[in-house]
């Protein structure tokens, strides 16, 4: 069973998305093959569930980072050899050979361009094999993840092998007989440590770009909680597309497993409930995240609701799909699932009386599963204080807010307990509406010319 | 001036078609011409506050509803008529001096396409004259004051010895010589242009007044009785939605006494359809329409704001909690200058948290109440508000649109009734899904 999530949480978290600025997928992607890009597509949708894996994923980035490693080929080269590599189906020797006679003598009668393009990549893979040898070396050293493939390559492809393939590269144009002869070495003698070799500087091509991001953006990598129970703990942790982003703490556990947010909109709540999200599912893929210490319980699953399309003009029926995707997510954590669940103003879409009784009402059953981790947050601080009455298992955490003047004032740093700002009234107050309709403040009316826009 | 009214309002109302709802320009807009469904526009963009112009029109209106008359023209020949008087290029002019051999020459072979396309506008033109005159013809006698005098004018246009030789004989006729249609052409497309365009407004403008009676006779509007503003008079018997097809119809009367309507009911109990409704026949009492109701009389107001489906513009970092105040601003100043408004919010602070739309909905509801001259209805879940209020001001008036519950299914009236409820649905809903004994 894999790791479960929907495309409401990929979207809310804006993961993946090759083509949208910020996604962060694109904060990692460095990659400088097209294969590589899609192993770490692979590994974005497909986050772990089992410690090991995590564990093994990430003593793999750990060992990368910090020792500068940079894939010595890109696609410029990889792309011709695989063209080249790809092009016979053949393994046997005579059989290539005789199509690399037939190529040329097309390529000598008609405009044929195969056998050219047959000869260029046949130079790039040699590139290949002759730049990457170091690389293999370094690699095959004690604590290397891959030393065995690596110890491997640089056996089969260092020496002679290397010292042939670097005398190909300045030579661009190469005798048939000879032309052959190199066929044959790279596609039937040495073709499955050619292809292995291949596959292997795809999958570096990942991490080394990973493990660069990771330590230009000093993200960290997170640790596996010890024991059963769900954990999860990140200190200083921000959100990755964001520039000046405020790092803040976050601890739920199974003995206090609902993390219950408070504060005015606009005042963070949102961004801070991705934040924590995109970190966890970063770990569960084994990636670094972005920030300074995380030690974790990998879940099952990871469920978010921030961006839940905000169509308040529909009333009744927003409210009808929240309770059904409310519904759908009791479900899974009713299968016993280990999952992080994220709701954010759940009901909005109704009035403010059924909000905080729905919230309430909702928060405390969810709040049961102590299997289940909870970030949930609301504007009605109401149904946060009537919860600490009633649940001994909830954290309260809030961002506050203030005004400067006329214009409110975001610090971005979380705070202890439910937030008590009287946001409402001071705004009435300071906007001077109930002045205005009094008609105490004539003059303020011919201050503000602006805001009156008679047709 | 003109009666105030904005974009919000005019969406909440659904007055011009937005998505593809049944706008309320879209029940009216049966007009036969281009030019009647731009006057249309016109008056719907611009609602009148004066309330001798709305009792004109409305009486205009009326009295062609009684006639039950059908438009006496064919849309066709606007067309023709109107692309013909459209190209004022003087290039195009016919000339009658110098009837050249090649233009006999095309003019024979029928390929000078220009010189035809001439004649048939004159042609189109005359015979609306001429219809014109026929219909002012059979009304003369019964014409309202207002019809009367919107017409002398035009009846003197077609009396005036340059119309009124086109009037008689064979319209064929008129253009078969060149000489003469360059005479015509002259006449009606270079000297006469502003005769022949106030006659056409005239016609267009019969085409809305028609239209329009049309409508309300075919749907039982009915003509709303328009007072001087001061004495804050809103009458409305049998009021209703003029998009739905099987409305309810609520009575609604606001007075000085009782300038303000609280109103509560679950979310589909039919709060904002009310609202609108009622937006609606104001809006349409203003523009001179007929209103969907039984009986409506009215003192004519400064202007309208209505708040029901205000968009929350996170792109600009405002929560809607923040788009609601800066609203209540933009009323509240009007308020300043204009006291005599049509105010509607619909579910007011829903972006907020309990207490803060506790204060601030009895602040802000109690400060409207002192505006006597204004009418304001405030609909909200927070019934306790309507509590605190009832104890504090004597001119709320309370009212509800209730639910019966059949089982676990809510079956809602539509039908306003006195008092305050407490009805949500919101926890029922969530109870019917079950999600609390999933987790349990």
């Amino acid at each position: 069973m894999g790791f479960i999530t929907d495309k409401q949480t990929l979207d809310d978290l804006n993961l993946l998305g090759r083509f949208r600025k910020d996604s962060v997928i694109n904060i990692f992607d460095r990659t400088k093959t097209r294969q590589g890009r899609r192993i770490l597509e692979e590994m974005f949708r497909n986050p772990l569930t089992d410690a090991d894996g995590i564990r093994a994923r990430s003593r793999e980035f750990r060992y990368y980072s910090g020792k500068g490693f940079t894939l010595p080929v890109d696609e410029s080269l990889t792309e011709p050899a695989e063209l080249y590599l790809g092009a016979s189906s053949s393994r046997s020797f005579l059989a290539a050979a005789l199509k690399m006679v037939a190529l040329k003598v097309r390529g000598m009668f008609v405009m044929d361009k195969e056998y050219d393009r047959m000869q260029s990549g046949m130079t790039a893979l040699a590139a290949i094999v002759s730049g990457t040898v170091p690389l293999w070396e370094r690699l095959s050293e004690e604590d290397s993840p891959v030393k065995e493939d690596a110890g491997a390559l640089s056996g089969i492809f260092g020496g002679k092998v290397a010292g042939l393939m670097s005398a190909e590269k300045e030579g661009g144009h190469r005798s048939l007989r000879k032309a052959i002869a190199l066929d044959r070495l790279l596609r039937v003698r040495l073709y499955p440590h050619v292809r292995r070799m291949l596959d292997l500087l795809y999958r570096l091509d990942v991490f080394f770009s990973v493990a660069g991001v990771a330590e230009e953006k000093g993200f960290c990598l997170a640790g596996i909680h010890p024991g059963e129970d769900s954990f999860l703990e990140i200190d200083g942790v921000w959100h990755p597309s964001l520039k000046n982003a405020v790092p803040n703490d976050i601890r739920i556990d199974s003995s206090s497993n609902v993390f219950f947010l408070t504060g005015v909109n606009m005042a963070g709540k949102s961004t801070f409930m991705k934040t924590v999200s995109i970190a966890l599912y970063l770990a569960q893929m084994g990636f670094p995240v972005p920030a300074s210490r995380m030690e974790f319980t990998p879940v099952e699953g990871l469920f978010t609701s921030i961006n839940v399309a905000d169509d308040i003009a529909s009333g009744y029926s927003h409210f009808y799909a929240e309770v059904l995707r409310v519904k759908h997510l009791a479900e899974q954590v009713r299968s016993g699932r280990r999952l992080l669940l994220v709701f954010d103003e759940l009901f909005k879409g109704t009035n403010v009386k059924d909000a905080h009784d729905a919230t309430l009402a909702v928060t405390e059953a969810f709040a049961r599963h102590r299997e289940c981790l909870y970030v949930i947050s609301t504007h009605i601080v109401e149904a946060g204080r009537e919860l600490s009455e009633r649940c001994g298992n909830v954290t309260f955490r809030y961002f506050p807010a203030s005004l400067d003047g006329d214009r409110p004032v975001y610090p971005y740093r979380l705070e202890e307990g439910i937030s008590d700002d009287r946001y409402g009234m001071t705004i009435i107050r300071h906007e001077k509406i109930l002045d205005i309709i009094r008609g105490y403040r004539e003059e303020s009316l011919e201050a503000e010319p602006g805001e009156q826009e008679p047709r | 001036m003109s009666f105030i009214i904005d974009k919000q309002t005019l969406d909440d109302l659904g007055i011009f078609s937005r998505n593809r709802d049944v706008s309320v320009f879209g029940i009216y807009n049966s007009v036969h011409t281009r030019g009647g469904a731009r006057i249309l526009e016109e008056m719907f963009t611009n609602p009148l506050d004066d309330v001798e112009k709305i009792r004109s029109r409305s009486e205009v209106i009326g009295f062609f509803r009684e006639a039950g008359l059908d438009f006496p023209f064919k849309a066709s020949w606007f067309d023709a008529a109107e692309f013909y008087l459209s190209d004022r290029d003087v290039r195009t002019r016919v000339s009658g001096e110098q009837d050249l051999m090649y233009q006999k020459v095309r003019r024979f072979l029928k390929t000078d396409t220009e010189y035809r396309q001439i004649q048939g506008g004159i042609t189109a033109l005359v015979t609306i004259l001429r219809a014109l005159r026929l219909f002012l013809d059979t009304l003369a006698g019964n014409m309202p004051p207002a019809v009367m005098a919107s017409s002398a004018p035009v009846l003197e246009i077609l009396g005036s010895p340059g119309f009124a030789r086109v009037m008689e004989g064979d319209v064929k006729k008129l253009t078969a010589e060149v000489q003469d249609t360059a005479s015509l052409d002259n006449f009606f497309r270079y000297t006469n242009v502003a005769e022949v365009e106030s006659v056409l407004d005239f016609i267009y403008r019969l085409d809305v007044y028609m239209s329009a009676a049309k409508v309300a006779s075919e749907r039982g509007f009915v003509k709303a009785e328009a007072l001087p503003p001061g004495e804050n008079v809103m009458d409305i018997r049998g009021l209703r939605h003029p998009a739905l097809s099987s409305p309810v119809a609520n009575d609604m009367t606001v007075g000085e006494d009782c300038n303000v309507i609280f109103l509560t009911g679950a979310n589909m109990a039919g709060k904002s359809t009310f609202m609108k409704a009622f937006g609606i026949a104001v809006f349409l009492a203003h523009v001179g329409f007929p209103v969907p109701a039984a009986s409506m009389r009215f003192s004519v107001r400064d202007g309208m704001y209505t708040t029901i489906n205000l968009p929350d513009n996170l792109n600009r970092g405002y929560s809607h909690f923040y788009a609601e105040v800066k609203r209540l601003k933009k009323v509240a100043l009007s308020l300043g200058t204009y006291r005599n408004m049509v105010v509607i919010f619909d579910e007011l602070f829903r972006g907020t948290n309990v207490r803060d739309a506790y204060d601030a909905t009895v602040a802000v509801t109690e400060a409207f109440s002192g505006i006597r001259q204004s009418i304001f209805i405030i609909s909200t879940h927070i019934i306790e508000a309507g509590e605190t209020l009832r104890s504090r001001c004597g001119n709320i008036r309370f009212l509800y649109l209730p639910t019966r519950m059949e089982g676990n299914t809510p079956v809602y009236t539509y039908r306003l009734q006195e008092g305050i409820t407490e009805d949500r649905h919101g926890m029922l809903i969530i109870r019917n899904e079950g999600i609390l004994d999933i987790l349990n």
